[in-house]
């Protein structure tokens, strides 16, 4: 099964580094969902919640995100956000 | 035995002097690892930036953009020095202060205003005799006070790119005190506005997601606010391991004056132990005598 890598920074720390196979993510033009191979892309975040789809795991982790950038080449998302307080 | 009893009250307040600087010193030694700590753990993210603004600095190569090149001419420049919020640190504020002085002088020489803003109480009323009419300075309160230092530091990364949009400022530099080591420390003068970035070579088709300028736009605040919150670590780092050294100097001056003083002590009251005895056994002998 294709996988790709996930890693949530902010400011203070990380929030997520692990493995999924899918990625939904809150773009400002709108959702985005990223996949194994997509094409490298760099995108502006909105306010609100990243979907990570792991492994073998039915349920999502959703992290809340006030704003910030995703980029993902190589099959690897990362994500430099502004958490919501 | 006035003198006896004064020395001894030396040596309690020096002892208790004693007691608060070696304190101080450990507190300090456990502020200084939580800041190396702090730093150690956004040191991922501010390398993943930089990737991300390569990555993005590749697009604008044709267009020449002020972020990135700077203005031609710099009529006004902003510094933001981080001095403590506390004393007892030997001489962290006043390296500092000398620094920002030479700065401020090399501006005036090349007809710029300059505008400062202060993290830490201590440097603004030194700097504040060193600016003339049209220069500025402005202190942020409790930026170190404030348990959510990512957010402050967010949200003067704003204030900068304003400043710097709407041409009050041309140049931003960060002052701040790196230490190398617990005795090796220097102060370090960061330029963050024009951005220093080389673009990244890889060729490799990327989609910019509306667009690389409002992806730009968006990441900018962040690139200073990482750039921000990692000098104001690393000052934090640089003041405690100054603490740390100047507490542990006033520990060992106190011991050098313990030692000396209870010397001192105990050859008097020797002295006047062997008096008392003398007369004591002057007076049976003249008794006996007698």
């Amino acid at each position: 099964m294709n996988i790709l890598k996930a890693k949530i920074l902010e400011l203070g720390g990380e929030l997520f580094n692990g493995e999924a196979v899918q990625i939904v993510v809150p773009s400002i033009g709108g959702d985005l969902c990223l996949m194994p191979n997509h094409q490298s892309i760099i995108t502006a975040l909105r306010r609100g919640y990243i979907k990570i789809f792991r492994p073998s795991i039915e349920r999502p982790i959703a992290v809340s995100v006030a704003g910030g950038i995703c980029s993902f080449s190589s099959n690897s998302a990362i994500f430099i956000v502004e958490t919501t307080t | 035995m006035a003198n006896l009893k004064e020395l001894k009250n030396k040596i309690n307040v020096i002892d208790s002097t004693r007691k608060v600087t070696s304190a101080m010193k450990l507190v300090a030694g456990v502020k200084l690892k939580k800041a190396e700590q702090k730093a150690m753990s956004s040191r991922d993210y501010a390398a993943e930036l930089a990737g991300i603004l390569s990555r993005l600095r590749r697009e604008f190569l044709d267009e020449k953009l002020q972020i990135f090149s700077g203005r031609e001419k710099i009529a006004a420049e902003m510094l933001i020095v981080y001095s403590s919020d506390r004393g007892l640190c030997g001489n962290f504020n006043y390296l500092i202060c000398s620094n920002v002085s030479r700065l401020i002088a090399e501006a005036h020489a090349g007809g710029r205003a300059v505008h400062v803003i202060c993290i830490g109480s201590k440097a603004r009323p030194q700097i504040k005799k060193m600016i003339n009419h049209r220069d500025s300075v402005k202190e942020e309160s409790g930026f170190y006070k404030n348990t959510d230092l990512v957010q402050q530091s967010m949200d003067l990364a704003r204030r900068i790119l304003e400043y710097f949009s709407t041409t009050v400022v041309d140049k931003v530099s960060l002052v701040y005190m790196k230490s190398s080591s617990v005795l090796n420390r220097k102060v370090e003068v960061k330029t963050i506005i024009p951005i220093a970035c080389e673009p990244n070579p890889d060729n490799s088709m990327t989609i910019f997601e509306p667009s690389a300028r409002e992806v730009l736009d968006e990441l900018i605040p962040y690139n200073f606010a990482i750039q921000i919150y990692q000098a104001a670590l690393e000052s934090v780092a640089s003041e405690q391991s100054s603490r740390m050294t100047s507490m542990d100097n006033a520990t060992r001056n106190a011991d050098a004056l313990l030692g000396e003083f209870g010397i001192k002590y105990n050859r008097i009251r020797q002295y006047k132990i062997t008096q008392e005895l003398t007369e004591v056994i002057s007076g049976a002998d003249a008794i006996t005598k007698g």
